[in-house]
């Protein structure tokens, strides 16, 4: 039989004394806790024992002798160490003894039970493991002690040798109270008999805390009550703050600032990361701020700026101007409907001109705006980005607009052109039906029908070319602001207090073993999912083209999500995850960005606007001019209502966002939809769409994508349906009925 | 007790086996690597060198040839820091679990410590590997879900790639001493 003895390393030094500890009879190990010097009175030993007892709900005993000298212990002191063994009854008995200045260790374990003589079975071999309490207690890897299956002081066999280790280190911390300065009756050596650790500044702060922080948390609770008031809620504010990204953050910035001054405790230590993450990204984010605040306002740089800005914002317009001149000509060497071409020039131009009287009309007033947003700095260096991204939002919403006009006339083109298409050839949209039906024209129908497709697809070129300028210049700007909301995301989420730890103290953050960490159909809590690979919390892809802004992803209890980055899946569908560099997640994005301009869902369906989930009626998929013909872009403009998506809001969101769990396929529902796996059809359709990083249970999806419209007709619709399996309704029951085809968003892929 | 036999590994390079034979429930398996040979260094830094040189004469900067001598030296520290593995050890303690330590060629030592309630066998493995079919010891966890599941496939001496009989004397041991384990541990 082989014992188990944990020696601490701290003891090694130790003097001669007894071994305190806890024997774990169903593993046959002993856990040495700390040693007990001579001189002692063995009741006041035993006294100090029966009080950690009850104190630690740890079965704390004298497991035997440590004998620390100089050469192999003398005749009396052997004899004195064996009485001993009478006074403290123990089984096992453990004797180690070590020689002072030389590497002879001797362990020994004895039974009274079972002669002890030589060879016997019942004589034990000792195996003596070091390990380091100061470390053990810091790692937390403690046995939780809410499991329903706990006693006090017993261990399952399931949990293993470890396990019980530390479950009993950790639990025996009124052990480690006293340290030698301390004039109690007994003398002991553990890893805190040097002296306890503790810093006078972290005392002084624990105490300070208290009145602090009731102090701050009822300053913000006072702050949140006034957002939250009804005036905050009627339309044109509400619609402003949803749009800046600036009320945004400051939004998220206060929601971090009620965590950290919350009054409540961390109640493990998962919770503990969290808050200190939350603190050090704050300090971080206040002490750039403060930088960028004394750069800006020394050596008047805020009137260079100022003074350099109306000339850039001019710049822009003459090259606009320049580029509208080009578009009237000949751009590229096409041939434009000269009369089309001079009405859209001279209205955009027209605008232009608008734009420049504006801008002004507002420059004598821009230093002082720029004061007051350097001034906000103070406040975080995220806030100054945000204010950033919105002026620049505002200084090129003349690009915006133009971009809705084009994108308006081009669908309106569009939506005319598929239909005098189907009439073209005789066919007819049906509305009841939802789908396309024969129809018998007259002949002065057809003839004007006709004439009027001709129309339409003649000037086809001129307004596909404007829209295609307008966007792309759209994009330029998405893009920029998109860059600013990177970095604003990274100083959000960066986890700067787990990165310190990592680095310095790196058994802190052991992992739990599998003995510890719960278990069942529930899901994990999202901050347990940390994949150590994805340190920096990247965004989830957002709906780029929708919208004035890229909204910011809210923290609210979704790090998981962080965690996922969205990859492009190769266009042969390999599962393998990689990890992309930030500039390819930025032009993947921006090319998927232009594939869902260029082709998005057709207009009378349910919109979802999101960059993965299109969904595009059968009857609809057959080639290129159908793709272009189903076109949406009604989200574009400021005065569209935002999409609906739930009854339990009344309908009314402040974001186009759920914050709940909403039954509307956003970005956010769809990871709490595929999670339980319910159907292996929608866990392996969706990673397609969002590109998942690794899910924790699936199977890598096949390579070729099982719902994926192929090119042969099924056979019972007839006509040009491809063959489509309605996907059953895992996203969301608000779904119309199934339709549902789910395409893949690679530009390489689609074509058909 | 202790023992040391040569063997090699896939490659054909010499390693060197050293079993320690503690107790009958404690055993330690250690495989020495071949050194980095001073020909392929010298090559590598020749190859650099001359790159650098040859830039060197198309571009006219000396910094060049400065920047190809901290490269070299950077590649080396990095290369005996991060890569270059010396020696693998695989030790086996009945009752705790099983420990592997790589030590690097700088002195850097990684240790990975398995649970032996987490072990379910040790097997040996096939594996193809480029255009060869390799053999490999790996540790097989057990599944916390599904009781006769695998959860887990961890490769052991990954580095040194040892060949079949190599690995026959490792198998032989872990196995004596996981039969011991489930004897003991399934006796009360």
């Amino acid at each position: 039989m082989v014992l188990k003895a944990f020696f601490p390393t701290c003891c090694v030094s130790a003097d001669s004394g007894l071994l305190v500890g806890r024997w774990v009879p169903e593993q046959s190990s002993a856990v040495v806790l700390a040693v007990l010097h001579f001189p002692f009175i063995p009741i006041q030993v035993k006294q100090l024992l029966a009080q950690v007892r009850q104190a630690s709900q740890v079965g704390v005993a004298v497991l035997g002798t440590w004998c620390h000298c100089r050469q192999e212990p003398e005749e009396s002191l052997g004899r004195f160490l064996e009485s001993l063994g009478a006074v403290f009854p123990h089984e096992p008995w453990l004797r180690l003894c070590r020689e002072r200045g030389g590497t002879f260790w001797s362990c020994e374990a004895t039974r009274r039970q079972a002669p002890t003589a030589p060879g016997a079975p019942g004589e034990d071999q000792v195996m003596l493991i070091f390990y380091d309490q100061r470390q053990v207690l810091l790692s937390q890897l403690h046995l939780p002690t809410v499991l329903p299956d706990r006693q006090a002081g017993a261990t399952t066999a399931s949990t293993g040798v470890l396990a019980a280790v530390f479950d009993t280190v950790a639990r025996s911390e009124v052990l480690f109270r006293s340290d030698r300065f301390d004039e109690g009756p007994v003398r002991l050596s553990h890893w805190q008999s040097e002296g306890v650790e503790a810093s006078i500044l972290a005392e002084l702060a624990r105490r300070a805390s208290g009145p602090i922080c009731l102090l701050l948390a009822s300053l913000l609770s006072l702050v949140s009550a006034v957002s939250a008031c009804r005036v905050f809620k009627l339309w044109p504010l509400s619609f402003l703050g949803s749009k800046l990204s600036t009320c945004e953050q400051l939004r998220h910035r206060l929601e971090h600032l009620t965590l950290i001054f919350s009054t409540r405790k961390a109640e493990n230590p998962a919770q503990l990361t969290r808050k200190a993450n939350t603190v050090a990204s704050v300090l971080l984010d206040v002490a750039l701020g403060l930088m960028l605040l004394s750069w800006l306002h020394g050596r008047s740089r805020i009137g260079h700026l100022a003074d350099a800005l109306v000339p850039v914002a001019d710049h822009v317009a003459e090259e606009l101007q320049h580029l509208l001149q080009w578009l009237m000509g000949a751009p590229a060497g096409l041939k434009m409907n000269r009369a089309l071409d001079q009405v859209l020039g001279r209205f955009f131009l027209y605008h232009i001109h608008l734009w420049i009287s504006y801008i002004h009309l507002m420059s004598p007033f821009v230093e002082h705006i720029l004061w007051h947003v350097g001034l906000s700095a103070c406040l975080g260096l995220t806030v100054a980005l945000s204010l950033l991204s919105d002026i620049i939002a505002l200084l090129t919403f003349h690009i915006y607009c133009f971009y809705v006009y084009g994108a308006r006339l081009y669908c309106l083109k569009i939506h005319g052109l598929s239909s005098l298409w189907r009439l073209f050839r005789g066919k007819k949209w049906n509305v009841l039906r939802q789908r396309v039906d024969s129809c018998s024209y007259d002949l002065d129908q057809l003839f004007i029908g006709t004439l009027l497709f001709t129309i339409l697809l003649f000037l086809l070129p001129t307004t596909a070319l404007y829209y295609l300028v307008f966007t792309l210049l759209r994009l330029l700007v998405v893009a920029v602001q998109g860059l600013i909301h990177l970095l604003v995301d990274l100083i959000n989420s960066l986890p700067l207090y787990s990165l310190g730890l990592r680095l310095c103290r790196p058994y802190r953050l052991a992992d739990k073993p599998t003995a510890l960490q719960p278990r069942g159909a529930h899901l994990p809590p999202p901050q347990l999912w940390l994949p150590p690979q994805a340190l920096l919390g990247r965004p989830v892809p957002q709906a780029v083209p929708w919208g004035a802004h890229l909204p910011l992803e809210a923290e609210r209890g979704q790090a998981g999500l962080r965690e996922l980055l969205a990859r492009p899946a190769p266009p042969h569908g390999h599962g393998q995850p990689s990890a992309l560099p930030g500039w390819h997640q930025l032009s993947w994005r921006v090319s998927r960005a232009l594939w869902t301009l260029l082709c998005a869902p057709e207009h009378r369906r349910p919109c979802y606007h999101t960059l993965g989930l299109e969904v595009i009626g059968s009857e609809q998929m057959w080639g290129w001019p159908a793709r272009l013909a189903a076109l949406h872009h009604w989200h574009c403009l400021p005065w569209d209502p935002l999409p609906t998506c739930c009854g339990h809001h009344g309908g009314e969101h402040s974001s186009p966002r759920c914050p709940e769990h909403c039954p509307m396929p956003t970005l956010r529902t769809q990871v709490q939809r595929v999670r339980p796996p319910q159907q292996p059809q929608v866990e392996v359709a969706l990673p397609w769409l969002w590109g998942w990083r690794d899910l924790p249970r699936m199977n890598p999806p096949s390579p070729r994508h099982p719902l994926a419209p192929s090119a042969e007709q099924h056979p019972a619709s007839g006509g040009l349906k491809q063959s489509l399996t309605p996907v059953p309704s895992g996203p969301g029951p608000s779904l119309p009925e199934p339709h549902g085809v789910y395409l893949r968003t690679f530009p390489a892929e689609v074509a058909l | 007790m202790e023992d040391e036999r040569s063997f090699s590994d896939i490659c054909g390079g010499r390693l060197a086996l050293q079993r320690r034979y503690y107790s009958p429930s404690c055993r330690e398996f250690c495989l020495s690597c071949p050194r980095l040979s001073l020909r392929s260094l010298t090559a590598v830094t020749c190859t650099v060198w001359l790159a650098a040189y040859g830039l060197f004469t198309l571009c006219e900067n000396s910094m060049i040839l400065s920047a190809a001598i901290f490269i070299t030296l950077l590649g080396l520290l990095g290369y005996l820091h991060f890569v270059k593995i010396d020696q693998e050890t695989l030790l086996i303690i009945d009752s705790l679990g099983i420990q592997m330590t790589s030590s690097y060629a700088s002195g850097k030592e990684s240790t990975t410590f398995i649970e032996m309630g987490k072990v379910k066998d040790i097997v040996i493995n096939e594996a193809i590997y480029m255009q060869k079919v390799i053999y490999y010891l790996c540790i097989l966890l057990k599944d916390p879900v599904e009781p006769h599941g695998i959860s887990q496939v961890v490769p052991v001496f990954q580095s040194a790639k040892p060949r079949l009989d190599c690995l026959i004397e490792v198998y032989r041991s872990c196995q004596e001493i996981l039969a011991h384990q489930k004897a003991t541990s399934t006796s009360p």
